[in-house]
């Protein structure tokens, strides 16, 4: 009860700050250099039909007023018109959000699946061969992740795996950087917009096969770049604990080995997830050079696209999606929290 | 026969190629049911390395160590997990020694649970513990961020207390606290010792601290014990050079103890590669060439007063001169 309370209370919090980041957006996509009507009609336009467009567009009028169409537009579920491509961008959004998502949920399982017990083993205090490998192959990790940029490691799997004479990798197992699926692959009808998930739903083996391995590369590349934050907070944050006299105490008192790891991992576990939450914000619109380079049409490449063109609506509904998946991740890192750490109390004098 | 028996312990780091730190050098005593020893030196002198050993929470290079008949040193690790219930330890850092997540009730009913006793059995014994150490039943609930220091050292010292170990090694228990708070534990350590007779090994560099608590002390100097004596007698008379400096370097509060300025040059050298030699030599004031030829031992000069200084009675004599010139 008083966790629906809590949450309940949150999403009240939420609605006055998508009003206010939807307003600020607003202003300041308008002040952006270039005039929308100009740059769609072309330099050889007469400024005749430039004025009638920009009409059209409701830019002649002062800018509350536009807002206040948009907004009234917004609660109706339009999100207003891409100029550029002339779509809807409420379509766009549902087609490109899935895409950005599933990378992004397939990256933190990777590296929750893989990251996460390395940095655990090697912060143990345990120096048995295996730690002293896993140590020594994770220094370098930390250190390349922290100095790569994410898309020179895409385009360097990229140039050594398919690229000409180099390319080792034959594309009858593992797809070069096509997009999604292969050109000749059909997708599956839209239920979900995550290929994974629509193709099984729609039962075509073959299409989450070829979905699978086309996920692969940016996947691992998303994961090996932007995990190495969460990696090393939570390796330094185990090794703290670990060191700890609480540690010592609970072996001097006897506990078992594995529950005095497991109660370091607990401790460690808080700062770790703070971070985690604002690798998922980052990803969202962050990973777009890695969506460019492996011909992902994610998110991020449509919000860039948008900026680069002047095209309003679509900058305008990407920032509104990012604040409320925004508040929504902090929402879940903090549920997360609470059921994690015993200190804090829901709703008490902390929150 | 003595509660603990500790013989010949030695704790040797590796610390890089050919370079063995040697924190604890061939350190023997003993303890009585009941009996606080004093372990007293400077940081470095290997004082927490040995409590940690005795423990076996380090593992100890060499040595003897025995608990009543039962030989610590020789435990494998479920033997000595079934044994933690009889030896613990209090830690320096209040707050640190106590895991954030556990509230002050689970914090003390850990061991308890641990070590077999049911659910029934230990709230009551929980309850007077808490109590015992001069705990409200109002903060059995709280997490140890939410209690001052000096009610986290009683909660530590509770946790300690509650399966009834016949000795507690007590690394710093005060340092950490303020005066007042540190006379009080002290107190507390003291009274509950009397009803219990709970052994303690109390390690401090804080002399005022160890003489109000000690029944016997050992000054250590770079893994050695160098002098070891009731309390009392080591207070007034040394019969080592460097435990007179250590001592000459408190101040009491009493006007009529004069000062007795004796100073020992330079600072505690490293304890990588020892060369096989008294180890205050490159800093003594009376040190003479025969002291470079080996340790030498700890000798029982005079009357239950054990000195590792072949010169003991020369610094006897200089004692002896200053209260006179005084």
């Amino acid at each position: 009860m008083r966790l629906a309370l809590y949450i309940g209370r949150r999403f009240l919090f939420l609605i006055p700050q998508v009003f206010l980041i939807s307003f600020i957006t607003f202003v300041l996509v308008r002040l952006l250099p270039g005039d929308p009507a100009r740059l769609s009609l072309g330099p050889l336009a007469p400024e005749s039909s430039v004025e009638a467009l920009r009409a059209k567009m409701y830019l002649d009028r002062p800018i509350p007023e536009q807002y206040v169409i948009w907004l009234e537009n917004a609660f109706q579920g339009d999100l207003g018109e891409s100029w550029v491509n002339n779509t809807e961008v409420i379509d766009d959004l549902v087609h490109r959000i899935p895409v950005t998502l599933e990378l992004i949920f397939l990256s933190l399982l990777v590296v929750f699946l893989v990251l996460v017990p390395l940095a655990i083993i090697t912060a143990s205090r345990t120096r048995n061969w295996i730690v002293r490998v896993f140590q020594n192959l994770t220094f370098g990790y930390g250190m390349l992740a922290g100095a790569l940029p994410d898309f020179l490691l895409g385009l360097v799997l990229i140039f050594f795996l398919f690229a000409g004479a180099a390319g080792l990798m034959p594309a009858e197992i593992l797809p070069g950087p096509e997009g999604r699926l292969g050109i000749l692959d059909f997708e599956p009808p839209f239920v979900t917009g995550s290929i994974l998930i629509d193709s099984l739903i729609a039962g075509d083996m073959e299409i989450f096969w070829s979905g699978f391995m086309h996920l692969i590369m940016p996947v691992f590349t998303l994961a090996f770049v932007y995990g190495a934050p969460i990696f090393k907070m939570l390796r330094s944050q185990m090794e703290g604990a670990l060191k700890a006299d609480y540690t010592t105490y609970a072996e001097a008192v006897g506990l078992a080995p594995r529950i005095v790891l497991t109660r370091a991992a607990r401790v460690a576990a808080g700062p770790t997830l703070v971070i985690t939450g604002v690798v998922v914000m980052f990803l969202l619109g962050g990973a777009v050079l890695v969506e460019r380079v492996f011909n992902y049409v994610g998110l991020g490449q449509y919000a860039i696209n948008g900026i680069v063109t002047a095209d309003y609506a679509p900058i305008q509904g990407f920032v509104c999606f990012a604040a409320i998946f925004t508040m929504l991740v902090y929402l879940a890192v903090d549920l997360i929290h609470f059921a994690m750490d015993p200190r804090i109390k829901i709703g008490g004098t902390q929150g | 026969m003595a509660l603990l028996t500790v013989e010949n312990l030695t704790k040797i780091f590796t610390v890089g190629k050919d370079e063995d730190l040697i924190a604890v050098n061939n350190v023997s005593f003993t303890l009585e049911r009941g009996e606080t020893l004093g372990l007293v030196g400077e940081s470095g002198s290997g004082k927490t390395t040995v409590g940690r050993c005795v423990l076996r929470l380090i593992e100890p290079t060499e040595g003897r160590i025995a608990l009543g008949n039962q030989e610590i040193s020789e435990l494998d690790p479920a033997g000595l997990r079934a044994l933690r219930a009889r030896m613990q330890l209090v830690f320096q850092d209040p707050f640190g020694s106590l895991n954030p997540r556990l509230t002050v009730y689970q914090t003390v009913d850990e061991p308890l649970a641990l070590h077999g006793v049911g659910r029934a059995d230990r709230r009551p014994r929980v309850g007077a513990m808490l109590e015992r150490v001069g705990l409200s039943t109002d903060v059995f609930n709280y997490y140890p961020a939410d209690l001052t220091a000096s009610e986290q050292q009683r909660v530590g010292i509770a946790r300690a207390l509650v399966t009834e170990p016949e000795f507690v090694v007590l690394d710093e228990p005060t340092s950490m606290l303020d005066p007042s708070a540190r006379a009080e534990i002290l107190d507390l350590l003291k009274a509950i010792q009397s009803e219990t007779e709970t052994a303690y090994i109390f390690i401090s560099h804080d002399l005022t601290s160890v003489a109000k608590i000690s029944h016997r002390i050992a000054i250590m100097y770079l893994g050695h014990i160098v002098e070891h004596a009731p309390t009392d007698i080591i207070m007034e008379s040394q019969r080592h050079p460097y435990s007179r400096a250590l001592l000459s370097a408190v101040l009491f509060p009493d006007p009529h103890r004069r000062p007795d300025p004796y100073v020992i040059e330079g600072e505690i050298p490293t304890a990588i590669n020892p060369k096989p030699e008294c180890p205050l030599y490159g800093r003594c004031p009376i040190r003479e060439d025969a002291c470079r030829e080996a340790v030498p031992p700890l000798v029982e000069v005079e009357a239950v007063h054990y000195s590792a200084c072949r010169r003991w009675d020369d610094v006897a004599a200089s004692m002896a001169d200053a209260r006179g010139a005084a």
